[in-house]
C-alpha cells in the first residue's frame, strides 16, 4: 500500500516491466520491492545454476562413455563435478526456484493481493539467497577441488580441505532466506487474501506454497544447529562428530537429513501446486477432489517431515528405528497417490487441450509416478539392502525431482510464460523441446534405474566394461534431455525479444491472475479481484 | 596396523581468517553460551590407541595366569598345548565383541577341522572387573551356536586381573584403553603354536574358513605365517558425553522453534482484522 502510494497515480496500470521506480535502469530492479520483479530476480538467478549444474552433469555423462574413463583419467575431477552438480542443483536451484521465481510472481497475484506482507524483506531474501550461494561455492574450493558430495558426510568431510563449515553457513544463508521468505507467504495468505476468498476458495498453488512455506520455516533451522555444532566442535573441540573426540559420524547424518529430507518436499510440493493448476484448466473441468488434495498436500508437510533416516537403513541404525522410518515412508505414498488419482480423475471426461503446459504437467505425472514407485522400493528395508549407494537411488532422485519438480516447472514457465512478460512462445519449437526432452529424460534415467539393479555403483569415475553398453545409452539419453533443454529456453528466450503479443487469457484460465492484463500491472489488479464460488468452476465461468 | 590415523585424527576442518570473522558475527550467542560445555570435553580429547602391533613369532607369556570359566586358576602354559586361537575381548562390550565372538562359532562351524582335536579357542577378557561367572554366561550363549561337536573344555573363557592381563596383551601387541566405562578396542584372531608362539593374525569379524585352517595348520608345525593386509575394525562407543549435549540442544532448539512458530500462527489467527470486521481490510478500496 505505501509501495503504492509512493508510484503515484499517474502511473497506474503500466506494467511491472516498464514502470518507473525509484532508479532507472537496472538499479531499479535490484532495488524493487515489487514481488513480480523479484521473482523474476529468482527465475534469473536460478536458471543460471540450472545451467550451470546441468553442464556439470553433461560432462559427467560424457566422462561415463568409457569404463576408463572418456574425457579425463583424474578421478578427483570426477569426484569435484558430482559435489558441485549435487550442491548447486539441490541447494542453489531446486529449492528456491519454485517458491522464490513463480511463488514470488504468483502467490500474491492468486489471492487477489497487490503484494506480499512485507516487500523489503522479500528483497531482503533474494540478497542472502545470492549471498548464501557464493559463499557456499567459494568455500567447498578450500585449496583445491571440491570433494565431499553434497551431504558433507562426516567423517570425510571433517578432513577434507574443503571449507565445509563455511559450506554449511553459506547453505544456511540459503536456508534463511527461505525461512524469511516462508514467514512472508504464511503473513501474506493470512492477512492478505482478497475479501470473500475463504481458506476453502484459495487456488491450490497458494495452497501448496503455504504448506511448502511452513516446511521451511520448520526445518530450515535444524541446518543452523547443525552448523553451530559443527563450529563449536571446531573452535571448542567438542566431540559431536569427530569419533577421535568421542564424536559420532552418524549424528551428522542425522542431523543433516533432519533438514535435507524435509527439503524433498519443499522441492516437490510446491511443484504439485503447478500441477493442480495447469490440469483443471487445460481439461477444462473442475479439479476433482480440491478438499483431499488440499488435505494430502498437509499431510505430505507433516510426514515428509518425519522420514529422515530412511536414507540411513544400511549406516547400523537399530532394526526397530529402520522399520518405524520404513513405515512412515510407506505411509507418505498415501496422500501423493490420493493427488496422483485426483489429478487422473480430473481428466476423466474432461476437454484435454495438449498445448506445451499440459503436456508437462502429464509428464509430470507419468515421471512422478516411476519416481515415487521407486521410492517404495527404496524404502522397504531389504531392498534398500541391494540397492543403496547403487545408480538406483539417482535415478529414483532424478524421477522425483527432475522429472517431478522440474518438469513441473517447465510446465508452469511455458502456462505463464504469456503472463509474466505477455509474449507467446513459439508453440512447434515447445513441442519439440518437450518430445526431446521427455524421450532423452526416461532413456537417461530409466537405464539409470536398471544400471542400479544390475549394481553400478554411484560416484564412481570409472567401471567395470560390462556396464558400458547401458552407460552409453544413458548417456545418449542425456545428450537429447540437453538438446530439448536448450531449445527450450532458446524458445523462450526469444520469444522474450520477438515473441508475439500475448492475449490476456491464452489458455482460458479462471484463476485470479488470468484476470489481470498481462504482464501484469505494478498493482496488479486494477478493480479489485471478486472471488468467484469455486475456483476451478469452469461451467459457471463460461456461462457468464 | 594401526589405528593413530582414525583415532588421533588432527583437525577436522580447514578454516580461513575471512571465514572465522564472517562466523564471529553470527556466532557471538554461542561463544557466550558454550565455555562449561568445552571444558568437559577437555578431560577426554585424548583417546589413542595403537590397535594391533604385529608380533609374528612373538611368545605369549606362559606363566601369565587366569580364572576360567568355573573359577579354576591356570596358567596359558597349562593351557596352550595344542594350536589355539585367542581372541581378546571384555564381557560387557556392546560393539563389536559379541560380533566377534559370533564370528568365532561361525568360522568353527565352517571349517573342516576338528575342535578340541586339532585346535582349542581362548577368549580372554582384558576388563579386569569382569568375574568368571559373566564369562560362564559368555561361554554357555556362544557355545550354543556351535553345530558341531565341540567339548566345553575347548573354547575357554578366561578372566583375571590387570597385571596378567597387561602381559598377555602387551605380548600380542592388542592395545585397548578404557572410554568411560567401556573400552575403545580393536578385534582380531591371534594364532598360537602349540608352545605359545604367536604365528598368525586375522583381522575383523568374519573370517574366511580356509584362511583360518591354513593358520592353524601352519600354527601346528610351528610355522609363522605371512602379514595379511586387511581392515582394522575397532570398537568404541558412541554414547559419549557430546552426543548428550547434542541432544539436549537439539530438543531445547526443537521446542524453541516450534513455540515460535505456535506464536507466530496464534498471532496471524487470533489478531485477524477478518475475525472481527468480518471482511479483509487489507485490500486496497
Amino acid at each position: 500500500m505505501t509501495n503504492l502510494e509512493a508510484k503515484g497515480p499517474a502511473q497506474a496500470g503500466t506494467s511491472y516491466l516498464t514502470a518507473k521506480g525509484r532508479y532507472p535502469g537496472i538499479l531499479g530492479w535490484l532495488t524493487s520491492t515489487d514481488h513480480k520483479r523479484i521473482g523474476l530476480l529468482y527465475l534469473i538467478a536460478t536458471t543460471f545454476f540450472f545451467l550451470v549444474g546441468m553442464t556439470l552433469g553433461f560432462i559427467m555423462r560424457t566422462q561415463m562413455l568409457s569404463p576408463h574413463g572418456a574425457l579425463f583419467k583424474n578421478a578427483e575431477y570426477y569426484n569435484a563435478l558430482f559435489t558441485l552438480h549435487g550442491v548447486i542443483m539441490i541447494f542453489l536451484f531446486v529449492i528456491p526456484v519454485v517458491p522464490g521465481s513463480l511463488g514470488n510472481f504468483f502467490l500474491p497475484i492468486m489471492i487477489g493481493a497487490e503484494d506480499v506482507a512485507f516487500p523489503r524483506l522479500n528483497l531482503l531474501s533474494w540478497y542472502l539467497y545470492i549471498v548464501g550461494s557464493v559463499i557456499a561455492l567459494a568455500s567447498l574450493f578450500g585449496t583445491g577441488l571440491p570433494d565431499t558430495g553434497w551431504t558433507f558426510y562426516a567423517p570425510y568431510s571433517l578432513q577434507t580441505h574443503a571449507d565445509v563449515p563455511m559450506a554449511v553457513l553459506g547453505v544456511f544463508i540459503v536456508g534463511f532466506s527461505s525461512i524469511i521468505t516462508g514467514v512472508n507467504f504464511i503473513t501474506t495468505i493470512h492477512r492478505m487474501r482478497a475479501p470473500g476468498m475463504k481458506w476453502m476458495k484459495m487456488p491450490l498453488f497458494p495452497w501448496a506454497i503455504y504448506a511448502t512455506s511452513w516446511v521451511q520455516v520448520l526445518a530450515t533451522p535444524v541446518l543452523g544447529i547443525t552448523m553451530l555444532l559443527i563450529f563449536a566442535e571446531r573452535i571448542f573441540h567438542v566431540g559431536i562428530f569427530n569419533p577421535a573426540m568421542g564424536g559420532d559420524p552418524l549424528l551428522y547424518q542425522h542431523l543433516f537429513w533432519m533438514y535435507s529430507h524435509p527439503a524433498v518436499y519443499i522441492m516437490i510440493l510446491p511443484a504439485m501446486g503447478i500441477i493442480s493448476e495447469v490440469i483443471p484448466t487445460f481439461a477444462r473441468r473442475t479439479i476433482f477432489g480440491y478438499t483431499a488434495i488440499v488435505w494430502s498436500t498437509i499431510a505430505i508437510a507433516a510426514l515428509g517431515s518425519l522420514v529422515w533416516a530412511h536414507h540411513m537403513f544400511t549406516t547400523g541404525i537399530s532394526d526397530f528405528s529402520a522399520t518405524v522410518f520404513s513405515l512412515l515412508t510407506m505411509l507418505v505414498a498415501v496422500p501423493s497417490a490420493i493427488k496422483v488419482f485426483n489429478w487422473t480423475a480430473t481428466l476423466y471426461k474432461g476437454s484435454i487441450a495438449l498445448e506445451p503446459p499440459m503436456l508437462f504437467a502429464l509428464s509430470f505425472i507419468f515421471l512422478f509416478s516411476i519416481g515415487g514407485l521407486t521410492g517404495l522400493m527404496l524404502g522397504t528395508l531389504s531392498l534398500n539392502v541391494v540397492l543403496h549407494n547403487t545408480y538406483f537411488v539417482v535415478g529414483h532422485f532424478h524421477y522425483v525431482i527432475f522429472g517431478g519438480t522440474v518438469f513441473a516447472l517447465f510446465s508452469a514457465l511455458h502456462y505463464w510464460f504469456p503472463k509474466m512478460f505477455g509474449k507467446m512462445y513459439n508453440k512447434a519449437a515447445a513441442y519439440i523441446a518437450w518430445a526431446l526432452m521427455f524421450v532423452g529424460f526416461n532413456l537417461f534415467y530409466f537405464t539409470f534405474l536398471i544400471l542400479g539393479v544390475m549394481g553400478m555403483p554411484r560416484r564412481y569415475a570409472f567401471y567395470l566394461p560390462k556396464f558400458q553398453t547401458p552407460q552409453v545409452i544413458a548417456t545418449v539419453g542425456a545428450w537429447i534431455l540437453v538438446a530439448g533443454l536448450l531449445i527450450m529456453f532458446g524458445n523462450l528466450i526469444v520469444a522474450l525479444f520477438r515473441g508475439e503479443k500475448a492475449e490476456m487469457n491464452p489458455w482460458g484460465g479462471i484463476t485470479p491472475e488470468w484476470q489481470v492484463p498481462s504482464p501484469p500491472p505494478t498493482e496488479n489488479f486494477l478493480e479489485p479481484y471478486v472471488v468467484p464460488e469455486d475456483p476451478y468452476d469452469f461451467e459457471g465461468a463460461f456461462a457468464q | 596396523m594401526n589405528l593413530e590415523g582414525f583415532m588421533k585424527r588432527k583437525m577436522l576442518f580447514s578454516f580461513s581468517a575471512r571465514g572465522s570473522a564472517l562466523m564471529a558475527a553470527f556466532l557471538l550467542p554461542v561463544f557466550l553460551a558454550v565455555p562449561a560445555v568445552s571444558t568437559r570435553a577437555q578431560t577426554r580429547k585424548h583417546i589413542t590407541v595403537e590397535g594391533i602391533t604385529e608380533h609374528l613369532g612373538g611368545q605369549m607369556p606362559m606363566d601369565a595366569t587366569f580364572k576360567d570359566s568355573q573359577g579354576n586358576t591356570v596358567t596359558l602354559g597349562q593351557i596352550v598345548k595344542k594350536p589355539t586361537v585367542l581372541a581378546f575381548f571384555y564381557c560387557r562390550c556392546a560393539g563389536i565383541c559379541p560380533r566377534l565372538l559370533s564370528g568365532i562359532a561361525d568360522v568353527v562351524n565352517r571349517m573342516p577341522l576338528a575342535p578340541g582335536k586339532d585346535y582349542q579357542i581362548v577368549t580372554i577378557s582384558f576388563d579386569p572387573t569382569d568375574t568368571p561367572k559373566m564369562a560362564a554366561d559368555k561361554k554357555a550363549n556362544y557355545l550354543n551356536l556351535v553345530q558341531k561337536k565341540m567339548p566345553a573344555k575347548d573354547w575357554l573363557f578366561l578372566t583375571g586381573d590387570e597385571a596378567n592381563i597387561r602381559k598377555a596383551t602387551d605380548a600380542a601387541g592388542f592395545s585397548y584403553q578404557k572410554a568411560g566405562k567401556m573400552y575403545v578396542h580393536p578385534t582380531t584372531l591371534i594364532v598360537l603354536s602349540p608352545k605359545g608362539k604367536i604365528t598368525q593374525y586375522l583381522y575383523g569379524v568374519s573370517y574366511v574358513p580356509s584362511a583360518l585352517q591354513l593358520a592353524i595348520t601352519d600354527a601346528a608345525q610351528g610355522k609363522v605365517g605371512g602379514k595379511i593386509i586387511n581392515t582394522l575394525l575397532p570398537c568404541f562407543s558412541t554414547q559419549a558425553k557430546g552426543t548428550k549435549i547434542v541432544t539436549y540442544v537439539m530438543a531445547g532448539t526443537g521446542i524453541a522453534v516450534l513455540l515460535m512458530a505456535a506464536a507466530f500462527i496464534s498471532w496471524l489467527v487470533f489478531t485477524d482484522p477478518k475475525r472481527k470486521t468480518g471482511h479483509n481490510e487489507q485490500m486496497r478500496s
